[in-house]
């Protein structure tokens, strides 16, 4: 899987997207509009309380982007490809997938590159460049460097754990339950983690690595004291996206290779 | 009447086969609630805003994350299905009210949500967090009709996307916009006494307020009797009018159904 016969893919996914053109921009609208609700519930919250353990709402509204905008760019690679895996390994047309010559897991993700996910990273894009520059940072070369590191590690630790929820489908048949339960623990990293005290930080930071996604990236660039990791760390966190990406695929990979055909 | 009844029961039993996973929707459940209890502990404090405390708002989230489970407005993958399947085209021969079948069958859901994630989270919240008793026995009254108001309101909020969905066939977009619109004005994260005065008064004229705030609010008791009563008869208007709307809607569907498969 080259990166030139990916992008002979987008380009194709692309076309067959804009066969229905019409129904592509209104499920594009309609993302906006639901990502954009989220954006102001949170925005209405602050309206009231100023703050969510001392982070104004540029903070929060940069936090709250990294953790979309990671997320769309991992779920583009990973999230409906994982989702239907269940549904694949039930009818057993998975099996398809894996008489190809090629690399199951590159093959699943590209393949099932999905261009939808354009409408969160337009909204979450739009509003993490509009509080970088509300929030008045000095910026230097190297912070510029360190936060593009970090979304691009931030979106791999997204796919890592999707992958890694997709490869249990391989185990237990269905997972859509995980996938449900996935996005009501991602919701934790929409505010500063202070707020729930020591335990989930710890959890999100030792076990599930959500942490890792925007939290420790902001709390870096706008200087604030963590409890668990120290400044001098800070360039060691881009390098949980790789690892996360890497044990998930091993997973990924353990589960096809035990995978024995559930229906067909 | 017996035939809904048994959709009812059919489509309860169907979700039992998933029982094993509601140990992930408790989990679930509990984190949502865990999340909002943290967030209103920490902006609230020990002390009050504008009257309300942190042990009412943890209620008042107990009672809108758990109430979700229950409402009714989902279904428009289902009979998005059947349209794209051309099964409609059977279920519509059938000598049925197709409404009614989906109500019947999104009820049977909600009971078995009620049974194995509503009351078990509940009791794990009241455990964990703390449950503020209803305000006096008539605000429970209220509330119970509040609920009925907010089952009502979300089934035909959900039927008039689906019904949409005839026309425009991307069902999946209008949920997302519905999604939209209830997150923001539902009141189901930020009630609305805390919205600003422009914000709180569209959301006043919106059906959406009904399928959280209310509810909650009234259980609470932070409303007077007065105006606890202009809601619930608000709300009844809105069911009317949104019934007469996918009435008419439905008559066009029909007509307009072009089976695509089968």
């Amino acid at each position: 899987m080259t990166l030139r016969l990916f992008w002979k893919l987008v380009r194709l996914l692309m076309k067959e997207r804009m066969e229905y053109r019409g129904d592509f921009f209104l499920a594009i609208a309609a993302q906006i509009i639901s990502y954009t609700g989220d954006y102001i519930i949170i925005w209405l919250f602050i309206q009231k309380f100023n703050h969510i353990a001392g982070w104004t709402w540029p903070e929060i509204a940069l936090l709250y982007s990294i953790s979309l905008f990671t997320y769309a760019l991992g779920a583009a690679f990973s999230f409906v490809q994982m989702r239907d895996l269940e549904g694949q390994v039930n009818n057993g047309t998975l099996d398809a997938l894996l008489v190809k010559p090629v690399n199951p897991y590159l093959y699943l993700i590209c393949r099932g590159f999905n261009l939808g996910y354009i409408a969160h990273l337009v909204v979450s894009g739009s509003v993490l460049i509009w509080a970088l520059t509300a929030l008045d940072l000095e910026w230097s070369a190297m912070q510029i460097i360190y936060l593009v590191l970090t979304i691009i590690s931030g979106a791999l630790i997204q796919t890592g754990i999707l992958t890694t929820i997709g490869a249990t489908s391989f185990i237990w048949v269905r997972s859509g339950f995980l996938f449900n339960l996935f996005f009501k623990i991602k919701d934790f990293i929409s505010y500063p983690l202070p707020v729930f005290g020591t335990f989930i930080q710890i959890l999100l930071t030792f076990v599930i690595p959500f942490a890792f996604i925007n939290y420790y990236p902001a709390s870096f660039l706008l200087s604030r004291d963590t409890m668990l990791l120290s400044d001098e760390v800070m360039w060691l966190v881009p390098l949980m996206g790789p690892l996360c990406c890497l044990a998930g695929y091993r997973f990924w990979m353990y589960g096809v290779n035990r995978y024995q055909g559930a229906g067909g | 009447m017996k035939a809904y009844i048994m959709f009812g029961v059919k489509s309860f039993t169907k979700q039992m086969s998933y029982r094993s996973e509601v140990w992930l929707r408790l989990l679930g459940n509990f984190a949502v609630i865990f999340i909002q209890a943290e967030i209103w502990k920490a902006v609230i404090g020990s002390g009050q805003v504008d009257g309300v405390s942190a042990q009412q708002m943890i209620t008042y989230s107990i009672i809108n994350t758990l109430m979700l489970a229950l409402l009714l407005h989902r279904m428009s993958s289902q009979v998005d299905g059947s349209l794209k399947s051309g099964a409609i085209a059977s279920e519509l021969t059938k000598p049925l009210s197709y409404p009614l079948f989906l109500l019947s069958s999104g009820l049977g859901s909600s009971g078995y949500q009620l049974v194995f994630t509503v009351i078990p989270s509940l009791l794990i919240a009241w455990f964990a967090f703390g449950l503020i008793p209803p305000a006096s026995g008539l605000h429970f009254a209220g509330f119970l009709a509040a609920i009925g108001l907010a089952l009502s309101i979300s089934f035909l909020l959900g039927y008039l996307i689906s019904l949409i969905a005839f026309w425009v066939m991307n069902h999946f977009a209008l949920d997302w916009m519905l999604g939209g619109f209830i997150t923001i004005f539902s009141g189901t994260f930020l009630p609305l006494w805390f919205f600003p005065e422009a914000w709180q008064s569209a959301a006043g004229w919106l059906p959406f307020q009904f399928l959280g705030y209310v509810p909650a609010a009234v259980y609470l008791g932070t409303l007077s009797v007065t105006e606890t009563m202009v809601l619930l008869v608000k709300g009844v208007a809105w069911s009317a009018i949104l019934l007469v709307i996918v009435h008419k809607l439905w008559k066009k569907a029909v007509r307009r159904l072009v089976i695509q498969g089968g």
